[in-house]
């Protein structure tokens, strides 16, 4: 699943990080860009006042005037293009024209303000005036000399805005890709560190199997904050381990518990048998008795195999089996006269498997009888056997009466029969140990409803490289 | 055949002792390891069949004491336990054989016919019933006027039958020593084998009495019916 990756939210992690630089950087940018400009405006100011010196005396005065006026969020605004402008000096300027109106609005309307009570500014006149769609400011003191005043123009601030704007989000197109680089490096670099201690974990976990549970060489933590999901871990392993070791001292003693009293009835059964005259009622009662204990016998086998697949104590004893033979051999000892259908065995020849022969033969002989037995009224059973590049292939066809969806779903089920053949002798362990004998040879078993009600189990055995097998093993 | 039987079950002991002296042979019984290996010093049986799981000393501990003594008895093991392990163990230790439970007393007693053959270097080329040969080397059957040769399969089973004329032998019993499988394959193969050796054997049944029986819901023997006169 994409959305419990790691990865996947590292991903989302970083885009909600960059969402949140960006919002920072705004920030930021606002606060720091404007404190810039009016520091600049300030320098700007304080070079202007230098320059008026000769005519404009009190330069502490204005400062601080600018200063509340700054407080009044005028100057920020203004500041940007902000000029200093000393009458007498400029009057002959190119601004002169611009000066008309706030100095005549400075006449005509003239308020004094003063800072604070207990500033020693003294009464400050400001005016402001519209002057060819700009807005100009005109600040003088009231104590300052007649003429000389401060003229101060407001730009288009919002165009300013946009402008700084744009200037910063050309910055950050430029920066960003460093910026997400730098994250994304951050990011591989912590979490490479933060999943090392898993991936240590994760290959220790694959060199475990049911032989080496016991695991004399645990992962020491690397870090402190992995202790406690490796001691849950470890805790975890050791009851596993019992339980498998449990699994396996069932398998040892139910086999001896089991076979033991089974030995005795065959034996004794089998004695009563050969005891009665021939074809007698007692001998024909007696063997049905026996029949029922090479039932049971069957049934306890099958079921101590199968313990012995969960405990993971099956070990195969490998030889190798000429497969094609085994099968021809099967398909000749049946008489398809008797059995009334058509037995088609395609079998490449001299393919030899390295097996448990006794478990591979079992497994052949309980799909060959599944095929037979599963049939229709004068049915075919098809028997496919060839090597492929790196593969045995082998399958059963037959078809069959009804093939169910449950039946496909629970076809391996220990003790599941379909439907239709509870009538056909069988205990329901077939498949499911047939299931395991393949997989105790690493091999898959599959099986699948082709068209026209046509049961197929496929065998699937992956050869190992031809290099390391032994002469003539998995080859033709 | 001298047979030294070490088993602790009692009620195995006695159908296998009555099984070996209804084919003629003779058995002693000994029920824990240390009685065995005090038999065993005092006797000379020709096979010892060995539990392994025994009280006092395990069967692989007397099999031990046995080849460590330098005797080359023939042992063959009776065992419950068939992890590949447990037999190895066994064949690592000097076993000659090894036989699972449930066994039949029939397969017992072949098998230790043939180990105790082996170990004297005795080899029976033929099996015989009446005027009935068969050739374990050239897997035909023969009669005075007549023979016939056999696939594996129904060579074994013949063979089978051969050895124990007039034992009752069910479908069982003839799967697991001729097809050596211990399970039922739901499938008809022994009456298959069955009738492709009457088949062939069909024109000296009449002339010799020898015939392959079927009891109906309980299996086959070889019958021979004494000749008159």
């Amino acid at each position: 699943m994409l959305g419990s990756s790691y990865k996947f939210r590292s991903l989302v992690h970083l885009f909600i990080g960059v969402g949140v630089i960006f919002f920072a950087n705004r920030q930021f940018a606002q606060y720091n860009l404007g404190r810039q400009l009016t520091e600049q405006v300030r320098a700007d100011l304080g070079q202007g006042l230098a320059k008026c010196s000769q005519t404009l005396p009190n330069q502490e005065l204005y400062l601080q005037c600018f200063a509340r006026i700054d407080d009044a969020n005028l100057i920020t605004e203004v500041v940007a293009h902000a000029h200093v402008h000393c009458p007498p000096l400029g009057s002959g300027l190119a601004l002169a024209s611009a000066l008309i109106g706030p100095c005549q609005a400075l006449r005509d309307e003239r308020t004094a303000w003063r800072p604070s009570p207990d500033s020693d500014v003294g009464p400050i006149e400001n005016a402001q005036s519209t002057v060819d769609g700009q807005l100009w400011f005109a600040v003088r003191l009231g104590d300052a000399p007649q003429g000389s005043m401060l003229l101060l123009r407001r730009t288009d601030v919002e165009n300013f805005k946009t402008q700084i704007w744009a200037l910063r989000d050309r910055n950050l197109l430029f920066a960003l890709p460093l910026v997400l680089a730098g994250i994304l490096l951050v990011n591989l670099f912590v979490t490479f560190f933060a999943l090392q201690p898993l991936r240590q974990l994760e290959s220790y976990m694959l060199t475990l199997d049911s032989s080496n549970l016991q695991g004399h060489d645990q992962p020491e933590p690397q870090f402190v904050e992995f202790r406690q999901f490796l001691s849950i871990f470890q805790d975890l392993r050791a009851r596993l381990k019992d339980s498998l070791e449990r699994a396996r001292r069932f398998a040892g003693d139910a086999s001896h518990e089991l076979r033991t009293p089974l030995t005795i009835l065959r034996g004794h059964c089998e004695q009563l048998i050969r005891s009665q005259p021939v074809g007698s009622d007692t001998q024909v009662q007696a063997r049905v008795i026996g029949d029922e204990v090479e039932r049971l016998i069957t049934i306890v086998e099958k079921l101590l195999l199968l313990s012995r697949a969960d405990a993971n104590s099956l070990q195969p004893h490998m030889q190798a089996l000429k497969l094609s033979e085994t099968i021809e051999q099967m398909v000749g000892d049946n008489d398809p006269a008797q059995s009334g259908l058509q037995v088609r065995a395609q079998v490449q020849p001299d393919i030899i498997w390295l097996c448990d022969r006794s478990l591979v033969v079992q497994m052949l002989h309980n799909l060959y009888a599944n095929a037979i037995n599963y049939n229709v009224p004068g049915g075919w059973v098809r028997i496919t056997l060839e090597q492929r590049d790196n593969a045995i292939a082998l399958s059963f066809e037959n078809p069959t009466s009804h093939i169910s969806d449950e039946l496909l779903t629970r076809a391996f089920e220990r003790f599941y029969r379909a439907s239709h053949g509870r009538s056909i002798q069988g205990h329901g362990l077939g498949l499911s140990l047939c299931l395991e004998i393949a997989k105790v040879h690493a091999a898959n078993l599959s099986i699948e409803r082709r068209p026209g009600e046509i049961f197929c189990v496929s065998l699937l055995v992956p050869l190992p490289a031809k290099a390391g097998l032994p002469a003539n093993v998995g080859l033709r | 055949m001298n047979v030294l039987l070490v088993e602790d079950e009692a009620r195995i002991a006695d159908f296998v002792m009555q099984g070996f002296a209804a084919a003629g042979h003779q058995v002693s019984h000994c029920s824990d390891g240390e009685q065995a290996l005090a038999h065993l010093l005092q006797h000379q049986p020709d096979i010892m069949i060995l539990d392994l799981m025994l009280p006092l000393q395990s069967g692989i501990e007397v099999l031990r004491s046995v080849r460590a003594s330098g005797r080359a008895l023939p042992v063959l093991i009776l065992s419950a336990k068939l992890e590949l392990e447990d037999r190895l163990k066994g064949f690592e230790f000097g076993a000659d054989d090894y036989v699972p439970k449930p066994f039949y007393v029939e397969e017992l007693i072949a098998r230790a016919q043939v180990l105790v053959a082996r170990n004297g270097g005795a080899f029976e080329a033929t099996v015989q019933v009446g005027p009935f040969k068969l050739d374990r080397l050239k897997r035909e059957v023969s009669w005075p006027d007549g023979s016939v040769s056999l696939s594996s399969r129904e060579y074994s089973l013949l063979e089978l039958l051969m050895r124990s004329p007039g034992t009752l032998f069910s479908r069982q019993q003839i799967l697991q020593q001729v097809w050596d499988i211990n399970f039922d394959p739901h499938t008809n193969v022994v009456d298959v084998c069955i009738q492709r050796i009457k088949r062939k054997i069909e024109s000296a049944v009449s002339a010799h009495g020898v015939s392959i029986e079927s009891v109906r819901g309980v299996g086959y023997l070889l019958k021979v019916q004494p000749r008159a006169g």
